[in-house]
């Protein structure tokens, strides 16, 4: 059976600052209809899972693996021995996600947003562990042949320390077999509001095998074949913001997400 | 199926109000939520001295990757948070109704049962579901 949502958005704005990119995928969550993002990064960087510690100073153990560049970025960029761990962790591109889960290293993968009503004929569950293995089996179903769900039980508790999204293990993950390994190829992370549920998405581009200039039509496929839209009722993509949106977002960086007290916390 | 008290009124997102002899209102989520929110990992709960609003978001919890907003059942202000809840949820999962309580809140006014579903209700919007 095709259960057609009534309304469906496809938003491609560009490449935007990390801060501005979460920030929208917010708005997006508390907006009406079905949305399908692409999220595209003016510059690399992390993104961190809404309830992750930042690390107190950079010669923590955690440091490099919530900000996989920084040792490079410190280097290139504060050489002076008296920089201190404070100034340092303050000048790295990251940003907190509204959304659960570890960090991630946004700039090569295929970022994705994905933000509709919950509970719903197409999400009919609120459990988070039944809606993220439903997406992930439909995302699966998309990518490359032998891509599938990862599947068994949630370790949710024991992944906790791990800070890495990709070094993470959840039932919804996105894997591939190669040479006998499974290998973690894509990773959800969710939030949910009073009747709305917002699922962000990074996947390799390697084993996804999914060019940059493919990712629309992706997005096409997985709105016909999940949502059931037909042609007509699809709008054509939206690049710009709206002035309402452009405006919400900036609200919130200003007030959240360009903030040290959400991002450092 | 899960357990509904009989001594407490509901949010149809699965919150929970009782009322103590004090007047003063303990809120929380009920074993049905838990359920369905799977491993709980964080929880953020505001202070004591606090507004809440009725329907409106009064904290947040992580499970599964997932951080869902916990919605409040009433006005008013808080005067005691479970901090131990921040520690360790299992309570929220293993007592629900009584040890996973989140919030002892003063009620803004006497009519806040008026806008909540009876334990009846509750269920029967359970059944449904």
């Amino acid at each position: 059976m095709i259960l057609k949502p009534a309304k469906i958005h496809l938003l491609d704005p560009g490449p935007l600052d990390p801060a501005s990119n979460m920030a929208l995928d917010e708005v997006l969550l508390e907006s009406e209809g079905w949305w399908l993002r692409l999220t595209r990064w003016d510059r690399p960087c992390v993104t961190l899972g809404r309830f992750q510690s930042w690390p107190q100073n950079s010669s923590d153990e955690s440091f490099p693996q919530i900000h996989p560049f920084s040792s490079q970025f410190v280097s290139a960029t504060q050489p002076s021995p008296t920089s201190s761990p404070g100034e340092i962790a303050e000048s790295l591109p990251a940003v907190r996600r509204v959304t659960g889960g570890g960090s991630i290293l946004h700039g090569e993968d295929l970022t994705i947003a994905i933000a509709g009503p919950c509970p719903s004929p197409h999400f009919p569950d609120r459990s988070p562990g039944k809606v993220a293995t439903q997406i992930s089996k439909v995302l699966g179903s998309l990518l490359s042949p032998g891509i599938h769900t990862r599947g068994g039980e949630d370790r949710e508790k024991e992944m906790v320390d791990v800070v890495d999204c990709f070094q993470r293990r959840s039932p919804s993950d996105l894997v591939l077999e190669v040479d006998g390994e499974t290998v973690k190829a894509g990773g959800l992370a969710l939030a949910f509001r009073p009747g709305r549920v917002l699922i962000e998405g990074s996947l390799h581009r390697g084993p996804a095998s999914r060019p940059v200039e493919g990712d629309r039509s992706w997005m096409e496929l997985l709105m016909r074949e999940w949502l059931g839209a037909e042609g007509e009722t699809a709008e054509k993509w939206q690049t710009d913001l709206t002035d309402e949106q452009a405006g919400r977002v900036s609200e919130a960086v200003e007030n959240r997400f360009g903030t040290v007290e959400w991002n450092r916390r | 199926m899960s357990e509904v008290p009989a001594d407490r009124f509901y949010l149809s997102s699965h919150e929970w109000a009782q009322e103590g002899d004090d007047g003063v209102v303990t809120i929380g989520i009920t074993e049905f939520a838990a359920s369905e929110l799977g491993e709980l990992v964080y929880i953020e709960l505001p202070g004591e001295g606090e507004d809440v609003h009725f329907e409106q978001q009064f904290g947040e919890i992580e499970s599964v990757k997932a951080v869902s907003a916990l919605n409040s059942p009433l006005s008013g202000q808080v005067i005691e948070s479970n901090a131990s809840l921040l520690d360790s949820q299992e309570p929220i999962t293993d007592s629900p109704f009584e040890e996973g309580w989140m919030l002892k809140i003063k009620p803004a006014d006497d009519s806040w049962k008026d806008q909540l579903m009876t334990p009846a209700d509750y269920e029967s919007q359970l059944n449904n579901s």
